[in-house]
């Protein structure tokens, strides 16, 4: 990559942490997960203070303005980032405005088409987050919305990066969101993908299916060079990505191709990565794509790098874990901590990963991979490499 | 940075009025409107006609309309463009496709079902990513495969993205596009914001009171130059730049300048190396609602400056309805074949000019006319704008008239 682009904001909205510092602290406290009710949703307080003409926005909306907004103080930008037209804003979601479908779908399959809410209809297009956000921070530059799976999120900050490099924007506010919704967890327990243990133990002998959430996290991207002259806080920077799609029956390879492809824009060789942020989420056959793609593309290392993954602790929570993994690995690389994965259960007979666990570990690391793998086709990878002075 | 030469080799047409690029060019000479009445949605709305597909036979069954339209679009676009039949370049080929409602009929289906099996099985098209993976799934493409959800700039952004990553060596073909199917989700919600005219749309005319839906998909082969000249392909245009730009303003008008269109605009000519004087034609986004023309027509002001007054410009929306997301996708198509014919399609039913749209829109039978350089320009919402230019590439390629 030219430009050396980085991360110089975070913010992230999770049902039981609200802000990067929050996130950061559960995820390296390690060890057990303390039970609760899953699915997990995001409490309605924490969009307390939102501007009162957004309260059409839907739930997609609201979590996704709370990150932003968190991650653009973070940046210590203000409320308006810099020249408005040279900031833009990319959104990626899973799911998308699906929830918000049913719900005016129900009206109308009750009552009539004649009867449908106006205002829910509005934000049945995905892009009504973005278009929410863009009005409340003023962000007149590049615009897309992006729905491509549970990659949307890491899809998202790859067209975030390459609006920087390729001059269309000096500023990037790249994120990711995905809310819950009856017929969506109806339909992903009849997949048999949740686990009926409520909990996400990837690669162990426990693991049974995903514990799904609700989740958004957001990141601000602008040149190194930018960055540092008005003083902000540097936390990692994007050092190459990678972007796959194939059959399903072939998502191991993808992944691999993916990953393959981010190192290698990073410029550096497999053994140089320090630890890797998985996408792993406890289903099995997710993970065991996830694992040969790992070994398909790192060979040999993929059996020593350390390996953690987030997903123990936050559950699944689809286009957003790509990004807040991407926020724990920036943070990783800024304070030289890597935190385990939560729960230690007997690793899965065979799995030949360095998987770390329990609480934090000073590993130092100078690059991390990042991936997201979205089980209907696509893979994407992300290396971030630490910008300590 | 080394950047390349992007071209369009292929073209793909699923609309009310056309099943190929072939049937759509003859039907944009012969002003041929896809616009029927239709009590598929029933009577309750205040719209009465749409452009609904007829798709032939399909072997697509099992798949979500949205994704039926787009195959068939895509299966067009692959074999116009000759690659269908050749080996060795399925691996790194990415698929990019835009769409507003996506597979809105399968969850109306999911939520209508009874059956717990039939649930299992539509839970598999409910994401809007079903649409891209089914497409690359059929053609066995292996490179990168996204979804674009920006309302009725989807296909267009899609398109956008799809170049960036051909031009900065990133993948050496792109299939680009969208596809949006009829859903009772658009006809009830747009009934109810009364944006759908009960009569016919009328983009630019004074009269106007709305859009008319449609249906359709519409998808291109993006190649690079000189992948696309080594192996002898036909190539319709070169697709030059584009730019997006959001208006920041309201979740679903437009800003009344149209600001953000504005921005998409000079940032997609600026990306092209163009000047505004090269530009030739503009297809502009033409829904026939009172707020969208007048701002589009604006913005256009404010980019072209003096060149507005002699430069044509049109709508194809009457032609096909508005497809919402596939839009883009179908009016560049469209834009495309009448540049190969030396010609700007007219907007129909545009008879008494706005005065607030007091541009140069061609109406009547059309205008033979030499296109080097097109525009197309299409708007959202959530305030979302994208802008595509186009060139003719007059030292390859044969123009089929």
């Amino acid at each position: 990559m030219s430009r050396n682009i980085v991360i110089s904001g975070l913010g992230a909205v999770c049902p039981r942490a609200t802000g990067h510092t929050a996130l950061w602290e559960r995820f390296s406290r390690g060890g057990a997960e303390p039970s609760a009710p899953a699915p997990e949703r995001i409490p309605d307080a924490t969009f307390e203070g939102q501007p009162a003409q957004l309260r059409h926005m839907d739930r997609l909306g609201r979590i996704s303005l709370a990150a932003t907004t968190l991650a653009i103080e973070d940046s210590g930008l203000g409320t308006s980032p810099g020249n408005p037209l040279q900031t833009g804003i990319a959104f990626g979601s899973g799911y998308g405005c699906l929830p918000t479908n049913e719900e005016y779908l129900e009206g109308i399959l009750e009552r009539g088409a004649r009867y449908g809410n106006p205002v829910v209809f509005q934000n049945t297009v995905t892009n009504a987050a973005t278009g929410y956000i863009s009005m409340v921070h003023d962000l007149r530059g590049p615009n897309a919305t992006l729905c491509s799976g549970w990659t949307a999120g890491l899809e998202a900050l790859r067209f975030g990066v390459q609006q920087i490099q390729e001059g269309q924007a000096e500023r990037m506010v790249v994120g990711s969101a995905d809310t819950l919704s009856p017929k969506l967890l109806e339909g992903l327990s009849l997949q048999g993908w949740l686990s009926r243990r409520g909990t996400a133990r990837p690669y162990t002998e426990e693991s049974d299916g995903m514990r799904v959430s609700e989740a958004a996290c957001t990141l601000v991207l602008e040149e190194h060079t930018e960055a540092r002259k008005r003083g902000a806080h540097v936390y990692a920077e994007l050092a190459g990505t990678g972007h796959r799609g194939g059959p399903l029956t072939e998502q191991a390879r993808t992944l691999a191709r993916a990953v393959r492809d981010a190192v290698r824009a990073a410029r550096i060789e497999p053994e140089q990565l320090g630890v890797v942020f998985s996408c792993a989420n406890g289903r099995r056959d997710f993970d065991a794509w996830e694992y040969r793609g790992l070994h398909e593309a790192l060979g040999a290392h993929a059996a020593r790098v350390p390996v953690t993954c987030p997903k123990a602790v936050f559950g699944e929570t689809f286009s957003a874990a790509g990004t807040l993994a991407v926020l724990l690995g920036a943070l990783a690389l800024d304070t030289g901590l890597v935190p385990g994965t939560a729960g230690s259960p007997p690793r899965a007979p065979g799995c030949q990963l360095n998987l770390l666990s329990g609480a934090a570990w000073r590993l130092e690391p100078e690059w991390v991979l990042v991936t997201a793998l979205g089980g209907e086709g696509s893979a994407l990878a992300v290396v971030l490499r630490g910008c300590r002075p | 940075m080394s950047t390349h030469r992007v071209v369009i080799t292929g073209l793909g047409v699923t609309a009310s009025n056309a099943l190929s690029s072939r049937e759509l060019a003859q039907a944009l000479v012969e002003r041929r409107s896809g616009i029927r009445q239709t009590d598929r949605f029933g009577s309750e709305g205040r719209a009465r006609s749409a452009g609904e597909v007829e798709l032939p036979d399909s072997s697509a069954e099992g798949v979500d309309r949205v994704s039926q339209l787009a195959l068939h679009a895509a299966e067009e676009a692959l074999r116009d463009s000759g690659l269908e039949a050749q080996t060795d370049w399925r691996e790194d080929a990415g698929v990019m496709l835009g769409t507003s409602r996506g597979p809105a009929l399968s969850l109306e289906r999911f939520m209508r079902s009874e059956s717990e099996a039939a649930r299992r099985t539509l839970f598999g098209e409910l994401p809007f990513s079903s649409i891209a993976h089914n497409v690359a799934a059929r053609f066995g493409l292996g490179g990168i495969l996204s979804t674009v959800t920006m309302a009725c700039v989807s296909s267009s952004l899609a398109i956008g993205r799809a170049l960036d990553e051909i031009r900065h060596g990133r993948a050496p073909v792109m299939l680009a596009g969208g596809a949006d199917a009829l859903t009772h989700l658009s006809f009830s919600g747009f009934s109810v914001l009364r944006a759908m005219t009960p009569t016919v749309c009328r983009p630019f005319d004074h009269r106007r009171n709305g859009m008319v839906l449609g249906e359709g998909a519409g998808i291109v082969v993006l190649e690079e130059l000189h992948h696309a000249l080594k192996r002898g392909a036909r190539i319709h245009a070169e697709l030059c730049g584009w730019g997006t730009a959001g208006d920041a303003h309201h979740p679903t008008s437009p800003h009344p300048e149209g600001r953000g269109l504005q921005q998409a605009m000079s940032l997609a000519l600026r990306q092209s190396g163009l000047t505004t004087d090269q530009v030739d034609f503009v297809n502009l986004h033409g829904t026939g609602t009172p707020a969208n023309d007048p701002a589009e027509c604006h913005a256009l002001r404010r980019v072209f400056g003096a060149r507005t007054a002699s430069l044509p410009v049109n709508s194809l929306k009457p032609y096909f309805g508005h497809t919402l997301g596939a839009s883009g996708a179908l009016e560049l198509i469209g834009s495309v074949l009448g540049m190969e014919r030396d010609f700007i399609p007219p907007t129909l039913h545009c008879e008494d000019l706005d005065p607030k749209c007091d541009v140069d829109v061609v109406r009547g039978e059309g205008r033979a006319q030499r296109i080097d350089v097109m525009m197309s320009t299409k708007s959202a919402f959530g305030g979302a704008n994208v802008a595509l230019v186009a060139r003719r590439l007059p030292e390859a390629g044969r123009v089929v008239r």
